[in-house]
């Protein structure tokens, strides 16, 4: 998105919302938490747009949503609570192993609950990456760190994918 | 031999510069212990990305709500002109009512526009004078209806046309009679503090609106909802139900 363009909230709903929603289910892995994070980042964009200096609005747009998920986090670890029933596919370690695994041909179930044992800043970084398709100048923005740091996490963090997966 | 390490991913990912890209293709045409970190990484981000992306609820976002059609009287250019650039509440989206400007340059009007659901009472026939309250009702009723949302048809919060003051909704019963929108809302923060969730959860539902959002909140876990709405009622001095 240009740099002087301010999209109308509905326009961000509409453009980013999924993205929202994903990054959000990748990083908590249900999708309840999902569906609560994105509607806070939603509104968080609401009521931040009238006050919106034109910039980089992903990065802006980001900040809010990594912000917006660590709130979370921090008031589920206040008040700690028994998870809902999960409607998805199983996600978590609970799932059971499928009969035929094919050779590197992983199942979604196995891939989300490594990514959920990565610790967060690195998870939180490839999850930028490889599932919103940020750049590394955008989430060092989003996340207010030097692009070294964001590609030291992801590099650091595929690599414990890599073993958790092997 | 300094290997490459972070230099892979960035590699991979095309976010190198001229120099250290060719820095880091010298180094892998020597370098088997790098070539082979870069196959594993490969891998871990390949994996990654076949993740399917995930559809949210229908209803969280625009393109999903069934808001999308507009309402009738939103085709009435006298009371639209009328408006000028007031913001007219149009869609909802799992829960959240939006404001919405009506497409006019001055979104800085979006200051002036009532922000509650009193907004669309005051909206809707702000220059039409001539639509009786049946039809400002029948409005409201079928703009909720676009929106996806039953508040009007949920048996513990019977509601009509809404009034200044009168609860919006109330899907966890907490009220069934015309309170304070504000106060109540400020009430239920008081009590409960931190213990309740801004947005639309899968608890029970509060929904409250003031003057600068429309309040959605969740009770947090252990709270009984009509534990809260008791709390709340005798706090406001309401009568039981």
């Amino acid at each position: 998105m240009p740099n002087d363009s301010v999209p109308t909230w509905e326009e961000v709903a509409r453009r980013d919302g999924r993205k929202i929603y994903n990054f959000a289910y990748r990083l908590a892995g249900n999708p309840a938490d999902a569906s609560d994070l994105a509607q806070e980042v939603l509104l968080r964009v609401r009521k931040g747009l009238p006050n919106y200096t034109p910039g980089s609005f992903d990065g802006w747009l980001w900040r809010i949503t990594r912000n917006a998920f660590l709130d979370s986090v921090r008031y589920r670890q206040r008040r700690p609570t028994t998870p809902l029933p999960d409607d998805d596919r199983g996600v978590g370690a609970s799932a059971p192993a499928p009969d035929e695994v094919l050779g590197e041909v992983r199942l979604s179930e196995d891939i989300q609950a490594a990514l959920l044992e990565l610790p967060y800043d690195f998870r939180e970084a490839v999850v930028m990456c490889d599932v919103v398709g940020l750049t590394y100048e955008e989430i060092a923005e989003a996340i207010e760190a030097p692009v070294g740091t964001v590609r030291s996490r992801i590099h650091r963090g595929r690599k414990m994918l890599r073993e958790k997966l092997s | 031999m300094t290997h490459l390490d972070d230099l892979l991913s960035a590699h991979l990912d095309g976010e190198l510069d001229s120099d250290e890209e060719a820095r880091v293709r010298s180094h892998l045409d020597a370098c088997t212990d790098c070539r082979q970190e870069l196959n594993d990484i490969t891998k871990a981000r390949n994996l990654v990305r076949s993740l399917p992306l995930i559809d949210p609820p229908p209803g969280l976002l625009p393109e999903t709500a069934a808001g999308q059609r507009k309402p009738s009287w939103l085709a009435n250019p006298g009371w639209v002109g009328a408006m000028s650039a007031a913001a007219v509440v149009i869609v909802a989206v799992g829960g959240f009512l939006v404001l919405q400007d009506d497409g006019g340059p001055d979104s800085a009007a979006m200051a002036t526009v009532p922000r509650s659901i009193t907004g669309v009472a005051a909206a809707i026939p702000a220059g039409d004078p001539d639509m009786t309250d049946r039809e400002r009702q029948a409005v409201v009723e079928s703009t909720v209806d676009d929106m996806g949302m039953d508040m009007f048809s949920d048996p513990v919060a019977p509601m009509g046309f809404v009034h200044h003051g009168d609860p919006i909704a109330v899907r966890a019963g907490l009220f069934n009679e015309v309170v304070d929108n504000e106060e109540a809302s400020r009430g239920l923060e008081q009590m409960y503090e931190d213990e309740l969730v801004f947005g639309l959860g899968s608890g029970p539902v509060v929904f409250f609106c003031d003057h600068s959002w429309y309040r959605l909140w969740t009770l947090g876990d252990g709270i009984d909802p009509m534990d809260a709405a008791m709390d709340l009622k005798a706090g406001l001095g309401c009568r039981g139900q």
